[in-house]
């Protein structure tokens, strides 16, 4: 049997419901049974479907509600203390995956025969095999075919692994020639999620991409029900730990996992960037970007282009910035559409880092400050944060780069800025049937197109069919 | 002359006159007749009947009507009333040779649709090996008493009961007085203190008990023993209103305490016209009373004989309709034909309720005081509980898997399982609450075992009743079960578990638990009928032959059915 770092919790996990002989242990186990245990509400619904349901209890103790429903190919249900199966069946007497949690805690583990994982600290999953031996080989199957996986399915899940898991049947384990173990993979998806979902005290955003959620607006006011200022649910109340951490400590710990999860994103963006380090062109990452900033700077050129336009119509007549700003909305404004090509990896970055200044000596402060905020508070060594912070620099290159055109793209916009200047001022002429400039700007934009003279429809397709076929060629 | 006479007499004339004689004749004696009948029924409508005061023909107003007599076999036939037995240590050593068993009566119903089982109960003293199940099981009760409220606990420390429970403890108590582990003075104290407290204790919705309550401060909890209300459930009452009624007949002098805490409950919504029986709860949404059937098979007729011992009519509620069966190991095993897609309930087929059907009321009707212990009035029920009997142990013979089968706690979650003989369509289905298969929670329970021993003298039950006789912790109480598939005990020890035990081995002693009420008139029958409290909480009059519960029966099998 294999040990992992979270052995010592699993462990425990199974001692709530392994037990030994003796009154005293029935006796711990009905105290067990507390509204304390409740950590999740079972009318927050886990998936499109599922339905919250009475229980029919004849005792004297149990749980008033649970909720059931089918996702991702499985029947599930679960209890307000986190318990739950997830079966292909509906009776859910086969196949099941099993989730029992600590009491009182959102520390949760899903099971299967010898298949067991959980969540570490970091949000991976953690799985752990009882017949698995050092040397022992493992295999998923899907249908007919097998594929070997490496064996450190026994580490953290990354996300391939995980999603390589869960879109298999089964896992088998060979020893040798010998098949020691063989263990359905069915529902494991879906406990994963359960997992992460229970977690994140019932928040959708953990749930993987294309998970059926309940309609968003309910979903988002639901998940306020777990605020105890907020509960209105006659059921057990969730006694969570959110409801009384100080939301100051709270807001360390979520800066603090941010942190945690810029400097993984870089460590694998790093490493990404260092498996294809040999191969002579750029990144496959660069091509699009590129295509990106072509698409940005013509945009960006159609925006001056437009706004060009309206103050040389303007120039005769006093401005009306407000319907200038509104006419400018018909465009994309530069910036934004600059921030959008921006990855979304690294704002969190920007914002983590203390602040930097501006200069040689700002950016020598902002450096020691960068690398004694990863030393003191992250707790990282001298040479990993130095590193980081050489990561987060060619980074910040990048994103300055993208943001920033480069010379030869400058030198080309202002040689098409020209012509396009041009071209417009030769177009636009002081021509008694059009309609003043405060008319069309005063007009809806829905309805301009329907006030404007065919001249100004011809002016723009001239515009784009005269810019397109250039970049094009550029290229 | 002569000639002229003649055709005189067939003249037009004499004719007439004779036609108006006869006429006459006719008119007369139809007159006479017609007065001598009218005088003759005249004088008999004319005739002075006394009404006797609270006699057959007296129109009783209310107010006098809890007066009355209840009526039950035994006052309307002439027939003896079958008496109390002694206490098992007061019991001669030939008390058992003059007891009569029916051994020599065929099985099958009778004339007016009793029922004589195929099996008969055992009887005797207890042994060695049964006193000390019996003392181990009261000393459940003896540790999860609390001593602020007289309250035991349902299971184990959990400081928590439901009135199904607490009758259990009524009944642990009743059987060790009567099998003399305690005497009069303990007795008596605990269940005074017992009514007491149920009497002060907060209802639903100043209706009916709540289904949970603390029993350290007997304040009305939810189901995770929180203040708080669920709702009243109909079986459970109905339940505990069979052990009330128990304790009264059997020991009069607690009568005026047993009436004092029904007097302070309402029944307006507990059942209907119809005679059937509501539960209710608390709708999520809105915080209003929901009213809901409650009781399928089984339960639902051990509740309402439970409230026809107090007057009222559950007529419907005590039909088997709607019923259906299906066919295991040749047995036409009974279950609740209500869709559970569309009513949303469960029809658990477990052997519990006809236990206490058959060890506490002697599957009689609640007016037959009278038949002996053999012969069950109610008799459907008890060819039922033979096949329930039946199926499980045809499936310990063809599968050599233990059978007794019924809703028992479990250690951890789910908590609470239904091991049933059928339900959901499957037969052997062991689920929890919410409807999860959890074979690995099947077991042989403790209560169902012994109960079947009791009830079913055969070498199968002997088999039960090694299994389970020394399954217990002389510490604690009797263990709940033993898992059928190798995991050994239920460790867990709940009120009802030890309550039935004692129930069982007191039946082996005194036979049927429920014995005739002894007294002339109720308290019960007599409050408040000077003010509209009884017609608004629906309090009833002394049931009369006309409120009987009907005897029915079904078809019954007489073979295998395979």
């Amino acid at each position: 049997m294999l040990t992992f770092q979270n052995t010592a919790l699993a462990g425990l996990l199974i001692g709530v419901s392994v037990t030994a002989a003796g009154s005293q242990v029935q006796i711990q186990n009905v105290e067990n049974f507390a509204s304390e245990n409740a950590i999740l509400d079972t009318s927050i619904l886990f998936a499109i479907g599922a339905r919250e349901a009475r229980q029919e209890l004849r005792g004297a103790f149990g749980w008033p509600t649970f909720q059931e429903g089918l996702v991702d190919g499985v029947y599930f249900r679960f209890d307000p203390d986190g318990y739950a199966r997830f079966s292909p069946n509906p009776r859910l007497d086969t196949d099941v995956f099993e989730v029992v949690c600590r009491p009182r805690t959102y520390s949760c583990m899903g099971r299967k025969g010898t298949l067991s994982y959980m969540l570490n600290s970091r949000g991976e999953l953690q799985i752990r095999l009882e017949n698995a031996a050092e040397g022992d080989r493992f295999f998923v199957v899907e249908g007919i075919s097998e594929l070997e996986v490496p064996a450190r399915i026994l580490q953290p899940l990354d996300d391939r692994m995980e999603t390589l898991l869960s879109s298999s049947d089964e896992l088998i384990i060979r020893r040798g020639q010998d098949e020691v173990d063989r263990v359905s993979l069915v529902g494991f998806g879906a406990v994963s999620a359960y997992l992460r979902w229970i977690s994140a005290r019932q928040d959708y955003t953990v749930l993987p991409r294309g998970w059926p959620i309940p309609n968003g607006a309910n979903g988002a006011t639901d998940a306020n029900l777990t605020q105890a200022a907020n509960w209105q649910s006659p059921m057990p109340q969730p006694q969570t730990p959110i409801q009384t951490v100080d939301t100051g400590v709270d807001a360390e710990m979520a800066e603090v996992k941010g942190e945690l999860n810029v400097l993984r994103e870089l460590l694998l963006e790093r490493h990404s960037q260092n498996s294809v380090s040999t191969q002579p062109v750029a990144s496959p990452v660069q091509s699009p970007s590129q295509e990106a900033l072509r698409i940005v700077e013509l945009e960006r050129n159609a925006a001056e282009l437009q706004a060009e336009l309206e103050r040389l119509r303007s120039a005769a007549q006093p401005p009306n910035q407000e319907a200038l700003g509104h006419k400018t909305e018909m465009f994309p404004a530069a910036p934004s559409v600059v921030a959008s090509a921006t990855p979304a990896a690294t704002q969190p970055e920007q914002a983590s880092y203390p602040q930097a200044g501006t200069g040689p000596k700002a950016e020598a402060g902002t450096l020691a400050a960068r690398l004694e905020y990863l030393m003191t508070e992250i707790g990282l060594d001298a040479k990993t944060a130095l590193m980081i912070i050489e990561m987060g620099s060619e980074a910040e290159m990048d994103e300055t780069e993208t943001i920033t055109p480069t010379t030869v793209a400058e030198t080309y916009q202002n040689q098409l800025m020209n012509e396009i200047l041009s071209e417009l001022h030769k177009s636009v002429g002081p021509k008694p049937e059009q309609p003043t400039v405060e008319q069309t700007q005063l007009e809806p934009v829905s309805i301009a197109p329907t006030t404007l003279p065919p001249q100004d429809y011809v002016l723009l397709s001239d515009y784009f069919r005269s810019v397109f076929p250039q970049a094009q060629t550029s290229q | 002359m002569v000639k002229k006479s003649v055709t005189s007499k067939k003249s037009v004339s004499y004719g007439i006159a004779l036609l108006a004689g006869a006429g006459a004749v006719l008119a007369g004696a139809v007159f006479s007749v017609g007065a001598g009948a009218r005088s003759i029924f005249l004088a008999q409508e004319e005739e002075i009947i006394p009404i006797i005061a609270g006699g057959d023909l007296d129109n009783i107003p209310a107010l006098m009507r809890g007066n009355l007599p209840v009526a039950t076999t035994s006052s309307l036939a002439g027939e003896h009333k079958r008496t109390k037995p002694p206490r098992m240590c007061e019991m001669p050593k030939d008390y058992f040779e003059k007891i009569d068993q029916g051994l020599d009566q065929a099985s099958g119903y009778t004339r007016r649709n009793e029922y004589v089982r195929k099996y008969r109960p055992r009887r005797g003293f207890l042994n060695e090996r049964e006193m000390r199940a019996a003392r181990t099981a009261w000393h459940y009760f003896e540790l999860f008493t609390q001593e602020s409220t007289g309250l035991a606990n349902s299971v184990g420390n959990y400081p928590s009961t439901t009135l199904w429970d607490t009758a259990s403890y009524i009944a642990g108590a009743v059987a060790a007085y009567e099998l003399c582990i305690i005497e009069k003075p303990e007795f008596d104290k605990r269940i005074t203190q017992l009514l007491t407290t149920i009497k002060g204790l907060e209802l639903f919705r100043k209706e009916l008990p709540n289904k949970v309550y603390h029993t350290k401060t007997g304040a009305k909890v939810d189901y995770t023993n929180k203040p708080g209300e669920i709702g009243f459930s109909a079986l459970d009452i109905g339940r505990f209103l069979v052990w009330l009624r128990i304790v009264k007949n059997r020991y009069p002098h607690l009568g005026n305490t047993v009436d004092s805490v029904l007097l302070k409950w309402d029944f307006r919504n507990v059942i209907d016209d119809e005679g059937l029986m509501f539960g209710s709860y608390v709708d999520k949404d809105s915080g209003e009373t929901v009213y809901a059937q409650e009781g399928r098979l089984g339960y639902e007729e051990y509740a309402a004989k439970g409230f026809a011992l107090w007057g009222f009519k559950p007529y419907l509620a005590h039909r088997a309709e709607p019923f259906l069966t299906a066919s295991i190991y040749g047995v036409q095993v009974p279950y609740d034909g209500r869709d559970p897609r569309i009513f949303h309930s469960q029809n658990y087929v477990v052997t519990e309720s006809y236990l206490q059907d058959g060890l506490e009321l002697g599957f009689d009707l609640p007016h037959d005081d009278s038949s002996p212990d053999w012969l069950h009035s109610d008799g459907w029920r008890a060819e039922f509980a033979d096949r329930i009997y039946q199926v499980q142990e045809n499936r310990w013979r063809r599968t050599g898997f233990m059978t007794a089968r019924s809703e028992h706690n479990v250690k951890g979650p789910p908590y609470f399982t239904y091991d049933t003989i059928f339900s959901d369509g499957y037969p052997w289905n062991t689920v929890t609450p919410r409807g999860d298969y959890v074979p690995d929670h099947a077991a042989v329970a403790a209560k169902a075992a012994l109960g079947l021993w009791a009830l079913w003298d055969t070498d199968y039950t002997d088999v039960l009743y090694e299994a389970i006789i020394e399954l217990y912790d002389p510490e604690t109480g009797m263990f709940e079960g033993l898992y059928e598939r190798g995991q050994g005990r239920v460790e867990i020890f709940t009120a009802n578990n030890n309550g039935i035990i004692l129930t069982s081995l007191l039946h082996k002693v005194q036979g049927t638990i429920l014995t005739p009420y002894t007294g002339e008139t109720e308290v019960w029958y007599t409050a408040y009928r000077d003010q509209d409290i009884r017609i608004v909480r629906n309090y009833p009059d002394p049931p009369q032959k006309e409120d009987w519960l009907p005897a029915l029966r079904h078809s019954e099998q007489t073979q295998a059915d395979f």
